[in-house]
């Protein structure tokens, strides 16, 4: 049952972004904003996972409609001027580059963006640029998927470098700690594929964690956030617990007929451009919930 | 929880029920309406002591619904749901069947839900809810750590002077937390009585909240 919801609730957005494909675009404005650069580095990587269920076998007809995605992706990462960027920044670069390393994980290579990595690393960055914990993990998540380190990282180093362990008492998490939750879960389960290479002492208390957040984001109707944890409990083999069934359920039944998903009452996103019309400002509302929503179904099909 | 765990929780509700009666004796409640309140929080915290059941009404209840729907009720039909639960007698509750240890996980989440947000006040009636019913779970032990935690020097609860100072010359401080005070009493009665039956006998001792916690939060 929950698998054909989830299955259709997929195909929809997918659906949803191909026809928003030109909203994706690098420069919608003369300026390259943090905005445009998230909103086409997510693109990738719910591309890249896609094309990652797909060779497992998948079939949901996806496949045909993301090719469009390909070939949009391929042409922003050569926009010269954004291209020339991480050499200008290199302390950004790894940033920067993230639409590029998604893609490059598909086995697509530009010429331009390779000799880019390369001068990255004889400047020796991105470990130059210093982030936290759960930062470093997804900067080798990425890296690693990319083809651009020589050994698999530590996952479990990485894991126990970050707060999560410390995570005992459920009631002092904000949203910031939800955040570090969600992604590091990402990471270690390949985006809700794999179980966590952890002990069980720490699966139990990651399960135990992420169906108290399940709780309390499902109640304040923070939909992201909710995709994002069933995602999590995916990796973490939940999908046959009744809290994970419920609140999936309660996530899918969010998505409008056209496909897309709202991030939920308590989301804000940044100004609005003056230029944009109301169909821009519902693009840029809905397209973080809605690429969750992908990334949820096609985890939770995906066995 | 540990037995030895448990047997803190048992110490600290005790030691707060004991701060807390002292904390109610000694005030006197500008509002006449207040006493009642000002009693029964004393009643609560003798009960508490000597381990017995907290008043109990008459009330039938059925518990029908699928347990997912409380997940998204308003606030004050959640409110007006627990309190009818924390009235009725246990025998008396009627709870669908296979549906209770999933209402028991969604109903523990919440209790934590809502003191994470800071309204100690449902949670404390959730987790009454909660022990009514005879659920017992970790986050049902978390939430009522919190609430213990609470609990001021002077032995009254709720960390709200911030809040009253905000609400300016409409709050009284005294009353919001006499209210909270007498709520979380209810529930640490409530629990006690839960966990323990009539028999329980607590000791002298008295572990402090922030070593309990502690304690709890281990792996």
């Amino acid at each position: 049952m929950l698998a054909t919801i989830a299955e259709k609730a997929g195909r929809l957005a997918v659906a949803w972004v191909t026809r928003n494909l030109i909203r994706f675009r690098l420069y919608i404005t003369a300026e390259l904003t943090a905005d445009s650069i998230k909103a086409l580095s997510e693109l990738a990587i719910l591309y890249s996972f896609l094309k990652d269920v797909g060779s497992d076998g998948e079939d949901s007809g996806v496949q045909d409609t993301i090719v469009s995605w390909e070939s949009f992706l391929v042409e922003q990462c050569n926009t010269p001027k954004y291209a020339q960027m991480a050499r200008k920044r290199p302390g950004q670069a790894f940033y920067l580059l993230m639409p590029y390393l998604a893609l490059r994980r598909t086995g697509y290579r530009s010429p331009y963006h390779e000799r880019t990595l390369d001068l990255l690393r004889r400047w020796r960055y991105p470990e130059a640029t210093e982030v936290v914990p759960h930062r470093l993990l997804d900067r080798q998540y990425f890296l690693w998927k990319a083809g651009c380190l020589d050994s698999e990282p530590d996952w479990i180093r990485q894991y126990e470098a970050t707060s999560l362990r410390y995570m005992t008492h459920p009631q002092y998490l904000d949203d910031e700690a939800a955040y570090v939750f969600t992604h590091t879960l990402f990471y270690l389960t390949d985006f809700g594929r794999h179980k966590p290479p952890l002990p069980s002492v720490e699966l139990k208390h990651l399960i135990q964690l992420g169906e108290y957040l399940v709780i309390h984001n499902w109640r304040h109707r923070q939909w992201d956030i909710l995709g994002e944890l069933l995602v999590g409990l995916r990796g973490l083999q939940r999908q046959r617990s009744r809290i994970y069934v419920d609140a999936a359920n309660a996530f899918c039944e969010t998505q409008h007929e056209d496909g897309s998903v709202p991030p939920g009452q308590d989301r804000k996103i940044s100004n609005s451009h003056p230029s944009e019309d109301s169909e821009d400002l519902l693009f840029r509302r809905r397209y973080h919930t809605t690429f969750v929503m992908a990334l949820f179904a096609f985890a939770h099909l995906h066995s | 929880m540990t037995p030895l765990e448990r047997s803190a929780l048992n110490e600290s509700r005790h030691g707060a029920a004991l701060n807390a009666k002292q904390w109610l004796s000694l005030r006197l409640p500008k509002r006449l309406r207040a006493i009642p309140l000002q009693r029964f929080g004393i009643l609560l915290c003798e009960r508490l002591s000597k381990g017995r059941r907290p008043p109990v009404g008459s009330t039938e209840i059925q518990i029908i619904s699928p347990p997912s729907s409380i997940i998204q009720m308003q606030r004050t039909d959640l409110l007006t749901f627990c309190r009818q639960i924390g009235i009725a007698s246990s025998e008396t509750i009627r709870i669908k069947r296979g549906t209770r240890s999933l209402l028991e996980l969604y109903l523990s989440g919440l209790a934590l839900s809502y003191v994470a947000d800071g309204d100690v006040l449902l949670g404390s009636v959730i987790l009454r809810a909660a022990a009514r019913i005879g659920f017992q779970n970790v986050w049902l032990d978390q939430t009522e750590i919190h609430l213990l935690d609470q609990q001021e020097s002077d032995g009254g609860f709720g960390l709200v002077a911030a809040e009253s100072e905000l609400l300016g010359d409409d709050s009284d401080l005294a009353q919001t937390r006499l209210i909270l005070t007498v709520e979380i009493l209810w529930a640490l009665a409530e629990r006690a009585f839960s966990a323990n039956g009539a028999t329980f006998t607590p000791s002298n001792k008295r572990r402090s909240p922030t070593a309990l916690t502690n304690a709890s939060g281990d792996r």
